[in-house]
């Protein structure tokens, strides 16, 4: 069952088109990141879904009551929504104790006191906070004020939540935890998400969907395995996780198999499910972990390059190659030779772009 | 499904009208206050634009437009003088007060002064007191006949004559003196500029190349605007030229348009109104030469990451001389001025020729307390100044909610509408106002109240509200008004509820610097008391052009001693330090 519905939707800012030409359906219950670099229109967009902001053109809709549409005059306000959305900043009052943050907005909707006391209570312990309701949130660590604001954000129980790099403002470490965390706490409520952020692994750890977005508009829509597998673009490809790019030739293709020439006079076969003809001019993209040392499959193409350096980093060495002058970085357990050297990947984990598409 | 359908149809209706309610609250809150504020900004200044084109005062019903004020006004030598006293005026006094400010940041800022922080203290005293008081104060003193030109008169010095344009240069520029210091310590006196004078250290660069060099350029900005501030107050101002220039026959365009608009039996108003059109072309040209200035600021930021560990230049053996030079300073320009007005507040008449102990009177005090005109005026004053405070802090509060925080319209008209009085000098207020007083009925019946009063000062003061307000609001994070909108409340619950108390603070520092402003102004009131509303400032004023020193000195005292206890209380019961 779609709960909300983006279609068409533009926002200029005079002369500047940040979004240009948004669809997008979201189901019930489900979690889906907007991912994308700063500046890619995805924090703009979650403002438009909160009514933060109001779109130049197009409509969104949220179950069947529409909530803008400059078209037909229609825009309702952030307080007649009824989302709740969690900041990057957390943006606690910081006047407000815990307990009359959580309340403010349960005041507004004029419920008893009683009422008011158990919900806080309630939420409180859903976010694990039981007992600091008498402290500010200056006297909080970043940790705790993160989920104070996610309390506030939950605590009037809002139809659809909302969240802008929530969990940025956090050490590594605390990220991660928290990752895991809101994740629970999604499942427990079965409440609708829609997650901003600029990081990868907390948009492929955390959603059902990502939407990655680039200037503005949607570059590809689906699941994480989708998203990291089978990337629709080069920007993708690089984006999420890191990719090798290598020009190529399509040579000939026999059902999903494709034939291409590479750089140096090598040859591979790729899986693709895109039809390419041949003498096409292609793309070529090697995610470096799926670059290997070893031969394991009689199936896997042979790449020769030149080993330049092996980079320790800890916990792998990263193998810097050179190819007819592309760098090639491919991962690996020990460190190899330097010098002429064979990397080695399977049919299925190349992507294939047409050269138009990067 | 019949019931659901009614239950949706309510829910509509209901929300329409939720929302009919919504907007009227909140715009409609921001429309009432951009009308009240274009009300209280433009009224004064609109009937003199007309005037300044009338063949008769407005208040005639019978008058037409006409240029013949302009040429009135280029024939008249007595205005084109004036013109160029002001000038005169304004210019010397400028440089004075620069001179003495830019040093002083220096050494209080830059280098190893000892006690600089008591010096820095003692230097901004002047800004709490108005021109008038620290007149009144040279005028005891230092007049011809004053205690300290009899005294040294007496040991055979040579006489120096304070009724001149040089005195009132003098005066003027000692008294705007600490503005420059505000701006110049903490624009790159201060210390930001350490690293930099360090790296020119490091180049080769002598000391005094350094302070030539690089010090000194980076102050600029700051120069430059306390500048152009402060030729402005040379052009408005009153008293100064008032009690030092008459004796002597020096107009400036300020007494100009007194005496013929107001201390005339049969005011001229054409002439008056071009004439303070001239005063505001005059005002508007220094601020456009400031933002001119100013275009290239970025060529003066200090980029730093993070903040200088502040070394100072070291003054060797001239630490001590320099203290001395100081305090002499303090001591001739504030202390004996301050300390004359106290004493001739309780003497009969003040002069080294006759002891001190054979002059000492409490008649002044007396008959100020006992003659009703003069206990009014004391009342007067602080029910001006707490009623225009107060007023004045929440309508300054509302403008930059409305202009920062809401997506109203006219956000940046109400914006460009609170800065406007910024532009008009005090004595153009006063006169606006009057103006509008008697031309518009529904001012009529605050002409002849107190109110009149507070109705001018509001306007006068709103730049100076704002200016605290605003950069307070800006520190507050969008987001929290954000959060407070997706969490249920409108635009004025949210305001209210959540930017409103973290503008506390700034709230209170607003309302005690209003206060002391509407305590410290009197030019204004020059122009609109009437006898029931005469406040301390207009009344100093008045009796010291009487020649009824003594009197005025006891006033002069009650106003520095209010001030002296807000400004204390407002440190020690707040926090609140009204400039720094």
């Amino acid at each position: 069952m779609v709960e909300l519905t983006l279609s068409g939707i533009t926002k200029n800012y005079g002369d500047v088109s940040v979004i240009r030409g948004l669809e997008l359906e979201i189901a019930r219950g489900e979690f889906i990141s907007l991912l994308g670099a700063s500046g890619c229109g995805k924090s703009t967009t979650l403002s438009m879904i909160a009514g933060l902001e109001a779109p130049t053109t197009g409509r969104i809709l949220f179950r069947d009551r529409v909530l803008a549409s400059p078209a037909e005059g229609i825009f309702v306000e952030p307080e007649d929504r009824q989302f709740g959305v969690v900041f990057q900043s957390y943006a606690l009052w910081p006047h407000m104790t815990v307990e009359q943050n959580l309340a403010f907005p349960l005041k507004i909707r004029k419920i008893a006191a009683s009422e008011q006391r158990k919900r806080i209570a309630e939420t409180l312990e859903l976010v694990g906070l039981t007992g600091l309701e008498k402290r500010y949130p200056g006297q909080l660590s970043g940790g705790q004020q993160q989920r104070v604001g996610l309390a506030r954000a939950l605590v009037y129980r809002p139809q659809l939540l909302l969240l802008d790099e929530p969990l940025s403002n956090l050490d590594a470490l605390l990220r991660e935890q928290a990752r895991v965390w809101l994740k629970e706490i999604q499942l427990k409520l079965g409440i609708t998400t829609i997650y901003v952020t600029h990081d990868q692994t907390e948009a492929l750890s955390l959603s059902d969907r990502i939407a990655v977005m680039k200037d503005g508009v949607i570059e590809q829509l689906g699941p994480p395995s989708d998203i990291y597998e089978r990337p629709a673009t080069p920007f993708v490809a690089a984006f999420v996780g890191s990719s090798n790019f290598l020009p190529a030739t399509v040579v000939g293709a026999r059902g999903e198999e494709i034939r291409i020439d590479l750089p140096g006079g090598q040859a591979a076969t790729i899986i693709s499910r895109q039809h390419f003809a041949g003498g096409e001019v292609v793309k070529l993209a090697l995610r470096p972990e799926r670059l290997k040392a070893d031969r394991s499959d009689e199936h896997d193409n042979v790449l020769k390059v030149n080993l330049r350096r092996n980079v320790y980093v800890g916990e792998r060495f990263s193998y810097e190659c050179d190819l007819e002058g592309q760098t090639i970085q491919a991962f690996g357990e020990r460190p190899l030779p330097e010098g002429p050297t064979e990397l080695h990947f399977a049919p299925s984990s190349a992507t294939v772009f047409m050269e138009r598409t990067g | 499904m019949p019931s659901d359908m009614t239950v949706a149809v309510t829910s509509q209706q209901q929300h329409r009208a939720k929302r009919g309610v919504a907007f009227l609250r909140n715009t409609g809150f921001q429309w009432a206050v951009t009308v009240v504020l274009a009300v209280l900004v433009l009224t004064p200044l609109l009937p003199m634009l007309v005037q300044a084109f009338a063949s008769a005062p407005l208040y005639d019903s019978e008058w037409h437009f006409t240029l013949s004020n302009l040429t009135l006004f280029v024939t008249s030598s007595a205005l084109w003088l004036a013109t160029w006293n002001t000038i005169i005026f304004a210019v010397a006094s400028t440089v004075i007060a620069l001179v003495i400010g830019a040093v002083t940041a220096i050494l209080v800022g830059r280098t190893d002064l000892p006690m600089r922080g008591f010096i820095g203290d003692l230097f901004i005293v002047p800004l709490y007191l108005s021109h008038l008081v620290l007149c009144i104060g040279w005028l005891t003193m230092y007049a011809p006949g004053g205690f300290v030109t009899t005294w040294m008169q007496q040991l055979g010095m040579p006489a120096w004559n304070l009724y001149s344009m040089t005195g009132m240069a003098l005066v003027a520029g000692v008294a705007q003196a600490p503005l420059v210091y505000m701006y110049c310590l903490y624009g790159a006196a201060g210390g930001t500029g350490a690293s930099l004078e360090d790296a020119a250290r490091t180049t080769g660069a002598g000391r005094l190349r350094v302070l030539w060099s690089i010090t000194l350029p980076l102050m600029m900005p700051a120069i430059i605007y306390s500048t152009i501030l402060n030729l402005v107050a040379g052009l408005e101002m009153l008293a100064i030229p008032r009690l030092l220039g008459k004796t002597a026959n020096i107009d400036v365009l300020s007494t100009f348009l007194f005496d013929i608009g107001i201390d005339n039996p049969q005011p001229n108003h054409g002439l008056v109104a071009n004439a303070a059109f001239l005063l505001m072309v005059l005002v508007g040209i220094s601020l456009f030469f400031q933002s001119r200035l100013l275009k290239n600021a970025f060529k003066f930021t200090t980029v730093q990451g993070k903040a200088g560990r502040n070394k100072r230049v070291s003054l060797g053996g001239w630490r001590w001389p320099i203290l001395g030079l100081i305090f002499v300073y303090m001591l001739v320009t504030l202390f004996i001025p301050v300390g004359g007005i106290l004493l001739r507040a309780f003497t009969v008449i003040l002069t080294p020729l006759v002891p001190l102990s054979k002059v000492l009177t409490t008649a002044n005090v007396v008959r100020m307390f006992e003659e009703p005109r003069f206990f009014l005026a004391i009342v007067n004053t602080i029910e001006v100044g707490i009623l225009s405070a107060a007023i004045g802090t929440f309508l300054c509060l509302a403008l930059v909610l409305v202009s920062q925080r809401s997506t109203f319209r006219y956000a940046r008209v109400v914006d460009g509408l609170a800065m406007l009085p910024r532009v008009l000098p005090g004595l153009i207020v006063g006169l606006g106002v009057f103006y509008a007083a008697v031309l518009f009925p529904p001012f009529g019946w605050i002409r002849s109240s107190i109110w009149i009063l507070v109705v001018a000062y509001l306007m006068n003061m709103i730049p100076l509200g704002v200016g605290v307000i605003a950069p307070a609001a800006l520190q507050i994070s969008r987001e929290l008004d954000r959060a407070g909108r997706v969490s249920g409340a409108d635009w004025l619950r949210t305001s209210l509820s959540v930017v409103t108390p973290l503008l506390k603070p700034a709230m209170a520092g607003t309302f005690i610097l209003m206060f002391v402003a509407s305590l410290k102004s009197y030019t204004i009131a020059m122009f609109l008391f009437s006898p029931r509303t005469e406040v301390i400032g207009t009344s100093i004023l008045l009796l010291a052009g009487d020649g009824d020193t003594g009197l005025a000195c006891a006033l002069a005292a009650v106003q520095i001693l209010f001030t002296l206890v807000i400004v204390l209380l407002a440190r020690w019961l707040f926090g609140v330090r009204i400039y720094g």
